[in-house]
């Protein structure tokens, strides 16, 4: 088991207290150590190398918009989680370089070669920069490698200004453009949930590009996408607002039996409306709305399937990874949203991330990568 | 009517993923993620058809063929490759059996549903909920769709399969014509081909070159006393150490046999350096013994080299060259490389008119045979060895330690041989008419190696007897000890046949060549001849003593007559009379003298 045998956070954005943080934790009886880190404290690379590079066990973990303690949402500061056990972490590095589906496939298979075999009891945490631009072909063909019931949650790092920049932490220093996938060696129990609800639809998606649809129903994609939301509210979109209004009204893909997958339109370029995640051509999407009940309620209930006893063992750890875009939605309701999730929190350790599309496994087993979600897992 | 929309937008994607790639299996790969992601699956599986090769087809109607399991997405389930999974073998097996969309409940949540690629295969989706009749319906076309470009990768596999074979066998064709069969080295002719690149090369560029030509010394016995397998796994192994020294610029070649070519490219005015150091690497790639089946064997080489375009600018003479100056070597018993010289071929000229010599010698009967006779305890003469004599028009009487070597180089030798054989047999035939002495025996002649491998040895010995009609038992055939042991296998079944016609043998030289008892023992010999080497001050000597008496003992016990050679003084007979030696041969006797005058000693009282 990966029990948690070291907890150290701070609301500090000072590199002298992660200094600090990071001592205890090398001097505590941690074998491998989980380090996360808020944006807002702008920490630098040269600043944090020295500290980790000379980490006595492995690390891992990212710097996020925002961090999760407890039920306290973190603007700025740093979390340091001690394993008990020294886990087995996967570094795949120079993403962008891996451009065809062979030179990824040998990427994976060596990664996850170099390591103790994965049974279904393993588990994998996935740390990653949020703007590697092909995490998804990563996952499908990690997917293909691994035994379907191995279980996975993770998020995307990265900041607000979305630009790359290192927000990976090894044990080779802060790290960009990299996945991480930290195998725990035991069973994760996770949920996620959205709570986001059909407002139009559906369109078909007559033409994209991975991230970007180019047209619905045949007509230029972001026009019918502003006609449908200002005919059905009162936002009226101009130059500058596209994303401030769009944050409230992301797209869902159907999938059978009426699942929807969430995409978050983030901007709109030439006249495409570029979202975190891909659109596949000929899918079915909806024009979704969201209220602040139903985002509760749907964390609630992540809460409450994540934290279901996996053979009546108690967990050692909650970990959330909640979509950055349900805090700028939510705004000031987003703490009723970690209370409702501490709620069902017992005597473990609950921390998480506010991340940049979130990484689970669906009900069938395969991995994917969600928007505007909630992903809770436990151990 | 969204419910419709959806499995239109459904049917579309899939059909959208199809034929999306040219090879099979990444053609099916992109439709079955596609597949994974619409429908939400939790694995889906692609069984193929296949021909007895184990290739996919496509079946005719009514066709009946084997499947086997080409794609799983994931690739493992529970730690097992899918293609092991019980449940889902029992599966496609009923699938292939029905022939039709078939479902089957594993648990509570989980359901197989098997499809039909038409005339190609069996698709097998798993998921955690019930499949609706209108999307199992709606694969119906896709399948279909599936179906053509299914056969259309087959085609271009079979395609892709056809030139990678015949790229392969085009490969294969130019390395067989650039390379030895057995080391995979270089071959004579690619070395030619890039000897002459090199030349040019340096001539163009002002620089130099080095064909460096190694030859391993004492190869031969190896290869003939412990057979080719032997002889081929040692050529191999130092093909592998020689080919630590090939890089851009050194290439490594079998020119023959036992003789590589080290060829050094793009040298430096000042290469005499660098050719020093790559002989320095070569003797010591050598100095490991080379370990064959649990046995091992030290060798060495010996190596001449020469420099284009300095000492040629001729593929055939630079090679040439090296190789004279690795003659040179060999002859010297120099291990550290000969340069080649102009005065090296001259030496070789010389060589050649000297061969020329000997076969107007042969010619014009300028050979003789000498005999010397051999002597019991008693004094009577037992027997006698010819020696070859020859009167050369210039050098007078010309030593055999001379022309004999010269003559083994070439088949000449065995022309010698078979004149010494010959006039034996006549002078044989001779003494038979005048009657020989009761004690005398036999007349012995020696035997080169190249005779003894002969492949007709045997027959030229027998015809000679009988066409000079004399009786076999009056010739003898004397074998050095080190000739029989590299021959050993052969050389007993050789003997063994004389010996069947009465035809005997002698060890000549015997206590020099190391010969092992356990296959002394197995030589039908009759004589055992102590080397002059151990009976010169044999009665000053205590180890020439120790070893004679060693080998009086020897042959008492296997049973064989023993002769000592040499015999030059009473106090050596004394000495060798003493230790159990009966027989002897010897200028204390008489000297080797032609025909006629042995003739008269014998006649002595």
């Amino acid at each position: 088991m990966s029990s948690i045998s070291f907890t150290w956070q701070c609301d500090s954005s000072s590199i002298d207290d992660l200094e600090k943080g990071l001592k205890l934790a090398y001097a505590s009886a941690a074998k491998s150590l989980l380090i996360l880190v808020c944006n807002d404290n702008n920490f630098t690379a040269q600043q944090v190398n020295p500290l980790i590079m000379c980490a006595p066990v492995p690390i891992f973990g990212g710097i996020y918009p925002k961090l999760i303690f407890k039920n306290k949402l973190m603007e700025q500061g740093c979390i340091i989680i001690g394993f008990e056990q020294s886990v087995e972490i996967n570094l795949i590095t120079q993403l962008s370089t891996l451009v065809t589906d062979e030179q990824l496939e040998q990427v994976i298979d060596q990664a996850l070669l170099a390591h103790s075999p994965i049974t279904s009891n393993c588990s994998f945490l996935m740390f990653y920069d949020s703007l590697v631009s092909n995490v998804e072909d990563f996952i499908a063909y990690l997917f293909e490698c691994l035994d379907y019931q191995v279980g996975i949650i993770g998020g995307g790092a990265g900041n607000l200004e979305f630009k790359q920049k290192p927000c990976i932490f090894t044990n080779q220093g802060l790290v960009f453009d990299a996945i991480q996938l930290v195998n725990l060696q035991n069973k994760i129990s996770s949920a996620a949930t959205h709570g986001w609800q059909i407002l139009k639809g559906p369109f078909l998606v007559s033409e994209a590009e991975k991230q970007n649809i180019i047209s619905l129903d045949y007509q230029p994609a972001s026009n019918l996408y502003k006609a449908l939301i200002e005919s059905s509210s009162e936002y009226r979109f101009n130059e500058d607002n596209f994303f401030e209004i769009a944050k409230n009204f992301p797209l869902g893909i159907e999938r059978i039996n009426s699942k929807l997958v969430v995409r978050d339109p983030i901007l709109i370029n030439q006249g495409n409306i570029q979202c975190v995640g891909n659109i596949p051509v000929n899918s079915m999407v909806y024009l979704l709305q969201g209220s602040v009940d139903s985002l509760l309620c749907s964390a609630e209930q992540a809460a409450i399937l994540a934290t279901k006893k996996i053979d009546d063992n108690d967990f050692s750890a909650t970990m959330i990874f909640d979509c950055i875009s349900r805090v700028l939605y939510l705004e000031d309701n987003f703490s009723k949203e970690l209370n409702l999730i501490a709620k069902h929190c017992k005597e473990q350790t609950l921390f998480g991330v506010l991340s940049f599309g979130e990484i689970v496994n669906s009900e069938s087993g395969a991995i994917r990568l969600l928007n505007k979600s909630t992903v809770i897992g436990s151990w | 009517m969204n419910n419709a929309l959806f499995i239109i937008s459904v049917q579309h994607e899939l059909a959208m993923a199809i034929g999306n790639k040219l090879d099979l299996k990444d053609m099916l790969k992109v439709f079955l993620k596609v597949c994974f992601n619409r429908l939400n699956l939790t694995s889906a599986h692609i069984y193929t058809y296949c021909d007895s090769n184990g290739l996919p087809i496509k079946l005719a109607t009514q066709q009946n063929a084997s499947y086997q399991h080409l794609l799983s997405i994931p690739k493992m389930n529970s730690g097992l490759h899918w293609s092991d999974d019980e449940m889902l073998i029992q599966f496609v097996k009923t699938l292939d059996t029905v022939q039709k969309n078939h479902l089957f409940q594993s648990d509570e949540n989980k359901y197989l549903f098997g499809f039909i690629i038409p005339q190609h295969g069996l698709l097998v989706f798993q998921t955690n909920y019930l499949l609706e009749e209108s999307v199992q319906s709606a694969l119906t076309p896709i399948l279909q769709k599936l179906s053509i470009s299914y056969y259309t990768s087959i085609v271009h596999d079979s395609l892709v399969q056809e030139i990678k074979s015949r790229k392969i066998a085009e490969d294969k064709i130019i390395f067989q014509a650039q390379h030895d069969e057995l080391t995979k080295l270089y071959n004579r002719q690619h070395l030619n081909v890039l000897l002459a690149e090199g030349i040019d090369d340096s001539i163009r560029n002002n620089h130099f070159g080095c064909v460096i030509f190694i030859d391993l010394n004492r190869f031969k016995p190896i290869n003939d006393a412990m057979g080719h397998a032997v002889g081929d796994q040692i050529l191999m192994s130092l093909s592998t150490r020689l080919l630590t020294l090939s890089d851009d610029n050194q290439v490594v070649a079998r020119f023959g046999g036992d003789e590589f070519i080290l060829l050094l490219k793009k040298l430096p005015l000042n290469y005499q350096v660098i050719v020093e150091q790559s002989i320095t690497q070569i003797n010591r790639l050598l100095s490991r013994p080379f370990e064959v089946n649990s046995a091992s064997y030290k060798l060495n080489c010996s190596i001449g080299y020469a420099i284009y375009p300095e000492q040629s600018i001729n593929v055939n003479d630079t090679i040439k060259f090296a190789d004279i100056a690795m003659y040179e070597a060999k002859n010297s018993k120099t291990l550290l490389g000969l340069k080649y010289h102009e005065t090296m071929s001259d030496k070789i000229n010389k060589r050649i008119a000297y061969v020329e010599e000997i076969k107007h010698a042969l010619i014009n009967n300028d050979f003789k045979l000498y005999y010397q006779a051999q002597y019991n305890h008693n004094g009577d003469i037992v027997g006698a060895e010819a020696l070859l004599r020859w009167l050369h028009p210039v050098n007078g009487m010309e030593s055999p330690s001379v022309y004999i070597p010269i003559a083994e180089e070439s088949d000449l030798i065995l022309f010698i041989g078979e004149w010494v054989l010959e006039q034996a047999c006549q002078d044989i035939y001779a003494l038979e008419q005048i009657g020989l002495p009761t004690h005398f025996k036999n007349i012995a002649i020696n035997v080169s190696a190249k005779q003894l491998i002969q492949h007709d040895f045997e027959n030229i010995v027998l015809n000679t007897i009988e066409e000079n009609n004399i009786s076999p038992s009056h010739l003898v055939l004397e074998l050095t000890e080190s000739l029989l042991v590299e021959n050993i296998e052969h050389s007993i079944e050789l003997l063994f046949n004389f010996k069947s016609f009465n035809i005997d043998c002698a060890i000549d030289d015997f206590g020099t060549g190391y010969s092992s008892l356990t296959y002394l023992q197995r030589i039908p010999a009759s004589v055992l001849k102590i080397d002059r080497s151990f009976v010169t001050n044999i009665d000053k000597s205590k180890d020439s003593a120790a070893i004679a008496s060693m080998i009086i003992g020897l042959a008492k016990t296997l049973n064989m007559k023993v002769l000592a050679e040499g015999v030059e003084t009473l106090e050596e007979l004394a000495c060798l009379k003493s230790l159990g030696c009966y027989n002897y041969q010897g200028f204390y006797f008489s000297k080797p003298m032609p025909f006629n005058d042995f003739v008269e000693l014998l006649s002595k009282p």
